[in-house]
């Protein structure tokens, strides 16, 4: 569904992705893990057009979409969760799920508001209340909810557990496989090495802006290396 | 207070109404010149605030240079009509116009900025007007400045009364009001505020951040624009020392003062802030003083200004929500 073939990115003079190449096949839940600083984030912004590519080339459903808009990627499924719950806090719980479908049609959003409802009842709830004033949990919610409004094919999910109680991050990754056994396609980037790979179909490592390590996520998961680095064993 | 603003809530359109025919009668009560001369430049400053709150208040960029575009329509209309003998109708087009594709071309090169940075071009730019308007002698007659603009007049008809100019004045502030509240409640105001709010998140849902951005400086410019034709037509003088940062500065506290992001809040702020200063006359020179410690005990007690985070549109689906409950707990009993 998605190949990324030697992705570069810079920052001025600073190389984020240095020769970046994976896929992720339709219905896998794909987990980029990493330290910070890896270009994690870099790879999900490239994906979505947030942030131009210095080289190599990106391929969904086998188009080349290195040169297309954000815009135009959304339009096509492809919609990214941002990291640090960037949901807007002054507009209400409501108004944020409905700026996620910002591209489609009344009717459309209000199909997929019932759903992105069945799936996160207490946006529901909450749904007159200013998004700000949302608990951090709730807040991560409405992150995703939003993004599912879009009806993405693949959704990009960028740390949703950061900062979040313990509990908290059980549910998310459940919401998470929920997403997945309702057809959506994932990739997460998590830090939260651990829970994101018990969900996963699939996992990538990328330390300094490269792909190091690839498997199973089970094969991750039994992994020295990764044991090691980034499951405190 | 919270009262006050529910009560506003549930009665908006009489409330507007009334507000309509007090604006309407007001010059036919204070007959003085003094105070339709004040009522008018409140007029001419809300349309000013209206606008930079487009900018500052709803898409988040903070402008120091808004007075520039107030000075370009100035200048366009005092050009084209003393130099061409265009009318009021034609020079308030063109000065809509020509502040709108400067508006344009501030917003190209700022996109990509964001706070100090956006704010210290948006300073050079009104100083670099400035300096045009100051040393472009063959057209603005730098210094000089430019005199005998003709007083407003539309399909041949001269208005020189205060009262007349009193009522074009209030035509222009229901246009701009109107204008600001059509966007601000429509899709593009929704995708506008999501920009302000969070600018990366907007562009993961598809929304054309560059698009909006730059819609909004030119719309802003515009009304500054418009604005700008109508004081040189009602001052019939102006030159460079009335469009400096100074004056940006000010407009940039009219906007803050009255609350950012709210469109009774700008027109209440360029209100007060415009009476203030008259009220104050005979205290000579520590009118400056006061007025400068009225604006920071506000900024200390309510930085949100007066009503920044008064939000009429939730306060009324809010009381519509509890009327609902009402209504559906007295039918199961």
């Amino acid at each position: 569904m998605l190949r990324l073939e030697h992705v570069v990115v810079n920052y001025g003079s600073i190389q984020a992705l240095r020769d970046v190449s994976f896929t992720v096949e339709e219905g896998e839940i794909v987990t980029l893990i990493g330290s910070n600083g890896a270009g994690k984030s870099t790879t999900m912004r490239a994906i979505t057009g947030l942030k131009e590519l210095s080289g190599g080339k990106i391929y969904y459903e086998d188009q080349d979409i290195s040169g297309w808009t954000t815009r135009k990627k959304v339009e096509h499924g492809i919609i990214l969760s941002p990291e640090g719950r960037q949901i807007f806090p002054r507009f209400s719980v409501l108004e944020n799920l409905k700026m996620g479908g910002y591209l489609r049609t009344k009717a459309q959003c209000e199909e997929t508001l019932q759903v992105v409802h069945e799936l996160f009842p207490i946006l529901k709830e909450r749904e007159g209340q200013a998004a700000g004033t949302l608990s951090g949990g709730e807040q991560q919610m409405l992150a995703v909810g939003r993004a599912m409004m879009g009806k993405p094919k693949l959704l990009l999910l960028d740390e949703p557990s950061l900062g979040l109680a313990p509990l908290i991050v059980k549910d998310i990754f459940h919401l998470i496989k929920q997403i997945r056994e309702m057809g959506t396609t994932v990739l997460l980037v998590e830090q939260n090495a651990r829970s994101a790979l018990k969900i996963s179909d699939r996992a990538y490592v990328l330390e300094t802006g490269k792909i190091v390590l690839a498997g199973t996520a089970g094969e991750l998961l039994r992994s020295d290396e990764v044991q090691k680095a980034y499951l405190g064993m | 207070m919270n009262k006050i603003f529910e009560f506003c809530a549930r009665n908006t359109w009489k409330l507007l109404g009334t507000l309509l025919v007090l604006l309407a009668v007001f010059p036919f009560v204070f007959t003085s010149s003094y105070i339709l001369r004040i009522a008018i430049t409140v007029l001419m400053f809300i349309v000013l605030s209206l606008s930079l709150n487009l900018l500052i208040g709803y898409l988040g960029q903070m402008s120091m240079g808004h007075a520039a575009f107030w000075g370009i329509g100035a200048y366009t209309a005092a050009i084209l009509s003393t130099k061409l003998n265009v009318s009021s109708l034609g020079t308030f087009l063109a000065a809509m116009l020509v502040a709108g594709v400067f508006g344009l071309l501030l917003g190209l090169p700022v996109l990509k900025l964001k706070g100090y940075y956006l704010t210290v071009v948006t300073l050079g730019f009104c100083e670099i007007i400035r300096l045009v308007e100051l040393n472009w002698m063959d057209l603005t007659r730098g210094s000089l400045g430019i005199a005998g603009i003709p007083p407003l007049n539309f399909f041949g008809k001269a208005f020189k009364s205060s009262r007349s100019v009193y009522f074009i004045a209030l035509l222009l502030v229901i246009f701009t009001v109107y204008l600001v509240h059509s966007i601000i409640n429509s899709r593009i105001g929704l995708a506008i505020m999501a920009i302000r709010d969070d600018d990366v998140a907007a562009a993961s849902i598809g929304i054309h951040v560059f698009v909006y951005k730059v819609m909004v400086f030119i719309i802003a410019g515009m009304l500054a624009g418009l604005a700008g034709a109508f004081y040189a037509h009602y001052i019939s003088f102006i030159d460079p020392s009335g469009f400096t940062t100074g004056q940006s500065m000010e407009l940039v506290i009219l906007a803050i003062f009255g609350g950012l992001g709210s469109i009774p809040g700008a027109i209440l702020g360029a209100t007060i802030l415009t009476v203030l200063p008259e009220t104050m006359r005979a205290l000579m020179e520590y009118r400056g003083m006061i007025y400068g410690i009225i604006i920071v005990v506000m900024m200390l007690v309510k930085p949100d200004g007066l009503l920044g985070r008064v939000n009429f549109k939730y306060i009324r689906q809010r009381l519509s929500a509890e009327k609902a409950k009402k209504q559906e707990g007295k039918s199961h009993e």
